[in-house]
This record gives structure tokens, sequence and C-alpha cells, in this order.
């Protein structure tokens, strides 16, 4: 007498469908609720506020539910001291656990200064790059034992970008940007070159001054004697 | 970590639980614990005693002046162990590292807690005099704890987390302090707590509700009005 074998996915996997033990009364009020918050879980203070269940009486029930391992702890990186907790078959959504830059809940800056390096020297070896040939390149280069993703790269690249290693232009399709179609967005590093030249009338004391509606030759306030000029020139120390 | 019932207790917890000053109001809880362990109290301590060691190991190298050098000692990582017991007890919905708690714990004298307590409490204990004639409150508390545990016999530790780990703070307090009394040999410890929040605060969340409220009010009236009646 043969019965037919049940199929793998059936066994593996808790089948949504499929009715869970049952539970008894707190028990079972608790984990609704618990599953009910999906990959963003729940701190314990706020499961007592929405039961109205007592301190005991959730610790014992959460500690039950641990061990049928119908539901995990697990650590809100903005909120490292709270107790929360989340079903077993959700994994923690991005703002719990920090995303790709959080490894165990705490940032992995070794693994962003590695990015950070390999992002400028790969910028300057192209000489103008979107963030796709960045990426192309810094996985065909194989040094990574992770693989990065392009999401990744664009969020390393906008960084260096705000810390003035990099600059970001919008290609102009001749010259240096002939390799980049025209209006896509690039990336071209500073090493060695004079950051962006603002406006020239805001690099004089007069195109910033607060009071250049004020300023005549021989008012009280003057070119003359204008202490923003003199600071300017360096004049006063 | 054992909750333990005493009434001179309750009598000060009573008076400083939403103590309304006018401007501020405190909120101040006595809670006294022996450190008789629950089963769920002893795996925790177990790990607490695991985070440690894997921390001296790890810092061994390093030099030796620094502050972890105090738990190299057995009697002092107990002394840790207990209080952070204590204090998952009393935040319950907490986890607490030990070797981050260790950081925020200072030893202190009585002299020390005296001056904080007369601070800080300058008002309470105005209105507790008023309310409970010649006691003075700094009176009234010091006999209480002492018939817990002992203060001559205490060693008395204060709590002082980082911005990060003040659970006091999260809820919006303008100070707060927290203050442990661990009379070994009894073995039982008390802890003090004790914050401010201000009223005005929590006025103006209120005021801008009611000030809706009329604005509808004034709305259903002007419909009222044009009509023929």
């Amino acid at each position: 007498m043969s019965r037919p074998s049940m199929t793998p996915q059936k066994r593996a996997q808790p089948d949504s469908q499929s009715q869970p033990p049952a539970l008894p009364e707190n028990e079972r009020i608790l984990y609704e609720l618990i599953k009910s918050r999906k990959n963003m879980g729940i701190w314990t203070a706020d499961m007592k506020k929405e039961t109205g269940l007592q301190n005991i009486v959730v610790t014992k029930a959460l500690k039950s539910l641990q061990n049928k391992n119908l539901i995990k702890d697990v650590v809100n990186v903005h909120n490292k001291a709270r107790k929360i907790f989340m079903a077993v078959e959700f994994e923690p959504s991005k703002e719990v656990s920090g995303g790709s830059w959080y490894s165990e809940g705490s940032l992995d800056t070794e693994f962003i200064n590695i990015l950070r390096k390999m992002c400028l020297k790969h910028i300057e070896e192209l000489k103008v790059a979107t963030i796709e040939d960045i990426w192309k390149s810094i996985s065909a280069s194989g040094v990574l034992k992770v693989a990065c993703t392009m999401q990744q790269v664009l969020e390393i690249v906008r960084a260096l970008a705000l810390d003035k290693e990099i600059e970001e232009l919008k290609s102009t399709g001749v010259g240096e940007f002939s390799t980049v179609q025209t209006g896509k967005v690039c990336y071209r590093s500073l090493r060695g070159r004079e950051a962006p030249r603002v406006g020239h009338l805001s690099s004089i004391p007069c195109g910033v001054c607060p009071r250049i509606s004020e300023c005549t030759p021989d008012g009280v306030i003057s070119p003359k004697t204008c202490v923003y000029y003199n600071k300017w020139l360096k004049l006063e120390f | 970590m054992k909750f333990l019932e005493y009434t001179p207790l309750d009598s000060i917890n009573l008076f400083l639980n939403h103590l309304s000053l006018g401007e501020s109001t405190i909120n101040g809880n006595l809670e006294a614990f022996s450190c008789k362990q629950t089963g769920t109290d002893r795996k925790l301590s177990f790990s607490l005693e695991q985070e440690i060691l894997d921390y001296l190991e790890q810092s061994s190298d390093s030099d030796s002046a620094s502050p972890m050098q105090y738990l190299t000692s057995r009697s002092s990582r107990k002394t840790l162990i207990y209080l952070v017991l204590t204090l998952s007890h009393m935040y319950p919905d907490y986890d607490f590292s030990a070797v981050r708690s260790h950081l925020y714990f200072r030893e202190e004298e009585w002299d020390s807690f005296k001056q904080i307590f007369e601070t800080y409490l300058f008002e309470a204990a105005r209105e507790w005099t008023i309310v409970n004639g010649e006691s003075s409150f700094m009176d009234s508390m010091t006999n209480a704890i002492d018939e817990v545990v002992k203060l001559k016999d205490c060693e008395i530790y204060s709590y002082n987390p980082d911005f990060e780990g003040d659970l006091s703070l999260e809820k919006g307090a303008i100070w707060s302090f927290n203050f442990f009394f661990y009379n070994k040999k009894l073995k039982r410890v008390v802890s003090f707590r004790c914050c401010c929040f201000s009223n005005l605060a929590a006025e103006s969340f209120l005021g801008d509700e009611m000030v809706k409220e009329e604005e509808e009010e004034e709305e259903e009236e002007d419909y009222l009005v044009g009509m023929d009646m």
C-alpha cells in the first residue's frame, strides 16, 4: 500500500492557507497582531497598549510563541534597545534593518569605505562615467567578494558628490563627454581640479551684501568704510 | 529579581505619582527588588555574563586603564548583572546590554545623591511639607529606603544613559535621574527614578484641539443666521 508522497513545497514552507496549531486565547490575539504588522514588526509596549493585556501575560505568551517558532525578535536600527517582534515568515523591512548598509544592526563602515574608494578609482580611470559605467566597471573588476547593486553605487556616488570629491554633470555629448549620451547624468573626478566656479558677482562682497541698497560713496555705509571688504582683503585680522 | 511590596515606599510613590507643580509635573517611583532570580532572570544573567566575558577577552590586549578592568572581578560583574536585571524589570519593553549599561552606571556617595535630590526636588519637598506638616521630604524618603535596604551598608549607583539610551527622554521629559541602592548582604536593590514633564507642552496640544472645535461650532451657527425663522 503506497500513499502519494507529499510534494516538497508543502512540507518545506508554512502554507499561509493552513491553520496554525490551535493557540490559547492570549497567544492567538498577540500572534494575529504581530502577523498584521508584517515586515515592520511591533514593539512590546505597543502590543500591550493595543491589546490591553498585562505585562506578565504578554511576556509569557511571547515566550511560548517564540518556542513554537511562530515569531522572532528583531532589532530596529533606529531604536536598538526596544524589544520588537515579527512573524517568522517576514524579513525585516529596510526601515527596520537599516537596509543594505547595515550589517547586524550597525553601519557597515568598512564596506562603505571600500566601495567609496572603488567608485573614486573607477571614475578617475574612466574620466567621465555614468552610474551604469561605474557599476559595470566595478563588477567586472571582480575585486568585491560581495556583489554590489547599482542602487548602492548610486548612493555612494551621490555621497561622494556631496563631499566634493567628484562632480555631477549633464553630458554635453561633445569633447570629454563624447562617450556619454547628451543630457545624461554623469560624474567626473574633482581631484586636481578646482571646484565648480560660482558666478563672478557672488565672489566679491558686494554681490552678497545685505546692505547694498543703502551703500553710497559718502554715506555711513560706503565702499570706503566697508567692513566686508576689509575682511575679504584680509586687512583685518 | 523579585519585586517587593513595602508600604512606606507606597506613600512616597503616591505623592510622586503625577505631582503637578504648576508648569511642570513630576513622576517619581521607588521600587524594591530582591536579588532572587526567576527562570527568565537566570537565562538573562547567563547571557549578560557571557557578553561581559567575551568583551573582556576581546579587549584584553588594550591598556588596563579602561573602566572595564573592574569587571574582571566576579563580584563587580555580579553587581552589574543585578543592576541590569533590575533595569529589565523596570523597563520590560527594552533590552539592555551589559557592556553598554556599564558605561552608564556611576558609583555615587550619599552626598551626591542628596545634592541631586535637593536641587531637583526642591519644589516637591515644599509641597510635601505643606501636605504632611513637620516631616521633611528628604527625611521621609531616607527612612523609607532605610527600612528596605539599610542605607549605611549600601552601594549607591546612578544610571546616566546617553541621549540614545535615555528612555524618559523618549517620552519628552525635561530632566530625569535614576539611583540604585544596592545592599550586597541583604541581597536587595532599591531603585529611585524620577523625571519631569512640562505642562505647557501638553497644554498647547490640547489648546489647538479646543480652538478647532470652537471654529466648527461657529460655522454651524452662521448657517442659521440667514434663515427666516
